[in-house]
């Protein structure tokens, strides 16, 4: 049973300025299934919409981005609700205590004129019954325990931690509520080696104590190798293969994600890397049929003219391209 | 140029201290520590230097490019100290020593047009008198990199992809037909699917054409990839220096850990966990030891908290770390390699 399931959703920004209208398809027709237990990677380059769809499933729709089509169904302990009939209050309830989101850059969000201490207070204060300062000071001792973080960062003002410190702290926030799925928008973007190695364990091994589920993005095929266990690639605004992580890297079947995997070089291995030919589109005007044809060394006449779908092949292994059928 | 001779770019013994604050407050940092290195321009070699944010790569390529003055130390480029040319001289100093800069979308005005750089810089160099006269210079510099003048012709910056506004840069650096190009950071703004062309086209220009290239990155498995020589830098020291081999098997633990540190794209190779000790460093830029990683290194010993290590030559390479203090040949000259 999974707990999210997106059915035909369709987002898109658009922009009105003096009668200039201007559409990007950020999310276009996307299904897809998150599962309770499991790291999903959402892989991509820049500007594919990987981020879009990750904050249409969280509810957060902010103008120009719009939602034109489709559902986010959220179901676990008999609740089961599209997140876009939910009301502002029903929303609030979801936020933090089922599912929580470490935005992009997050390391940059805390409040530097507060106390990471404060910080964990205000952040905490709302979802308390009873708020008691010793009580909740106690429970996130606890938790920053068991992140191995230690206890003094709570006096600490942003400035005085180093990057990876304060990434490591916004993660402790987003997890401190015990939320079912956690949304994390390239986490380890910007961190060094050696503390993105450290980051990685953290999420992991939050994931393999609490059991819950973590939806990971990033552009980084080597770190959804080292952390997801299913992995969604998206292309110019739609998924076009998802998978165990295993079969992704092994047994890519779409084009892009054969480029995608054949082209990442490695320490050690010296042989020729071919790269994708060709630029990603504009989602602002992406190409008739199959996004991905005039890029495709395998492209066909129906790849131009009609949309492939998502079908799937082997038990969990979906792939949108007419050649494999 | 008859003064200028030789076919090296020699670094010598070169330290940058910048002065921050002001008052009571003022704080010295020491960006760039006592760094020597050589690389031969005749040979075609791609340098990679590799490191940490703050690890000081940046600034040593300023240093190298002329564009920073050391506060110790200096720089030759074919026998002639880069801080003292005179104005011809510096000329054809940045004729032949061009640079790629990180962010392409940053590096281009967005109300000029892209061809306007290509066309200014064949003028400004003297190849051509007039925009007709620099034409073929600037074709040619488009078709290495594989563009042409048609594409780009009449385009703003904003019209052109985050990929070919690099080869724009790359093409522009071109036009004075540079005996080295110092890039920072050349690919980690360019989506995925169009790294590797970037990376290939520097790879295929080395080949082709002979140019040397230091190539400044975070990213050793591009590194790899690419280069033939590699300096990893570390809170602005290079602490092991030699064949790009030397990342498969590293001689200095801080190279050991990067090395053990990069996420592998493969599912099978799952990153090991890592000890704390190893990841929490001191966040002041002078480390209370006097070997730079002794705070984090896992084979620590006495002497590493007091005496700084000196350079060892050990299998071809540079290593500065006291471990290698009776496997290795002590430096007395800080450029043998």
């Amino acid at each position: 049973m999974p707990i999210v399931s997106a059915k035909n959703l369709r987002a898109y920004y658009i922009v009105d300025v003096y009668g200039f209208k201007r559409t990007v398809k950020a999310v276009d027709d996307i299904s897809m299934e998150i599962n309770e237990n499991e790291i999903l990677g959402l892989a991509g380059e820049s500007g594919c919409g990987k981020s879009t769809l990750m904050k249409v499933l969280l509810g957060l729709v902010i103008a120009p981005l719009k939602v034109l089509n489709g559902q986010v169904i959220y179901s676990f302990n008999g609740f089961e609700k599209n997140i876009f009939e939910l009301s502002e209050k029903e929303l609030e309830n979801l936020k933090w205590e089922v599912f929580s989101y470490i935005p992009q850059g997050s390391m940059n969000i805390l409040n530097p004129t507060r106390k990471i201490g404060d910080t964990f207070f205000d952040f905490m204060e709302p979802h308390m019954e009873k708020f008691d300062k010793k009580y909740v000071r106690e429970i996130i001792i606890q938790h920053l325990g068991n992140l191995d973080l230690p206890a003094e960062i709570l006096e600490s003002f942003p400035h005085q931690l180093s990057g990876g410190m304060k990434q490591r702290v916004t993660i402790a926030l987003a997890t401190i509520l015990k939320p079912r799925i956690i949304f994390a928008d390239e986490p380890t973007t910007a961190l060094d080696v050696v503390v993105q190695r450290d980051v990685i364990q953290l999420l992991k091994n939050i994931q393999k104590n609490s059991k819950n589920t973590i939806v990971l993005v990033t552009h980084d095929m080597a770190i959804h190798a080292n952390l997801a266990t299913r992995i969604a690639v998206m292309y110019a605004g739609k998924i076009i293969e998802i998978a165990q992580t295993k079969d992704i890297f092994k047994n890519p079947l779409h084009p892009y994600t054969k480029y995608l995997i054949s082209s990442l070089p490695k320490i050690g291995d010296k042989t020729y890397k071919k790269s994708i030919p060709g630029a990603p589109p504009s989602l602002a005007n992406p190409p008739e049929g199959c996004r991905f044809h005039p890029r495709c060394p395998e492209a066909k006449k129906e790849c131009s003219e009609s949309v492939p779908e998502l079908i799937e092949l082997e038990t969990g292994h979906k792939v949108a391209c007419f050649r494999i059928n | 140029m008859s003064s200028m001779n030789g076919s090296k770019l020699v670094v010598n013994g070169v330290t940058k201290i910048f002065k921050m604050g002001s008052g009571f407050s003022r704080i010295n940092i020491t960006a760039v520590k006592d760094i020597s290195l050589e690389i031969d321009l005749a040979k075609g070699e791609i340098f990679t230097l590799a490191g940490e944010s703050g690890s000081g790569k940046t600034t040593l390529s300023r240093i190298i490019l002329g564009i920073i003055e050391p506060t110790y130390g200096k720089v030759l480029y074919r026998n002639k100290n880069i801080f003292a040319m005179k104005r011809n001289e510096r000329r054809q100093f940045i004729k032949e020593v061009q640079v790629v800069s990180q962010n392409p979308f940053e590096a281009f005005n967005p109300l000029k047009k892209v061809e306007s750089y290509l066309f200014k810089t064949a003028i400004r160099f003297g190849l051509a008198r007039d925009k007709k006269g620099a034409i073929p210079h600037v074709e040619k510099a488009l078709k290495a990199v594989g563009l042409s003048l048609a594409e780009i012709n009449d385009r703003y910056p904003n019209e052109l992809s985050g990929g070919q506004l690099q080869r724009v840069a790359i093409a522009r650096s071109l036009i004075t037909q540079p005996s080295m190009i110092v890039a920072d950071e050349p690919v980690s703004m360019i989506d995925a699917s169009l790294r590797m062309s970037i990376i290939n086209l520097i790879k295929q220009l080395n080949e082709e054409s002979k140019i040397n290239f230091i190539y400044i990155t975070h990213d050793l498995a591009t590194a790899y990839y690419v280069s033939h020589k590699i300096a990893i830098m570390l809170k602005g020291e290079v602490v092991e220096l030699g064949s790009i081999d030397l990342l498969t098997e590293p001689l200095h633990p801080y190279t050991e850990l990067l090395r053990t540190s990069i996420p592998e794209p493969d599912p099978d190779k799952a990153l090991e966990a890592i000890d704390k000790e190893l990841v929490i460093s001191k966040r002041n830029f002078d480390s209370d030891f006097a070997c730079k990683f002794a705070d984090r290194c896992p084979s620590k010993m006495k002497i590493c908290e007091r005496e700084e290590p000196k350079n060892y030559i050990v299998n071809g390479r540079i290593v500065k770390c006291h471990m290698y203090s009776n496997k290795g040949i002590k430096m007395t000259n800080s450029i043998q390699i």
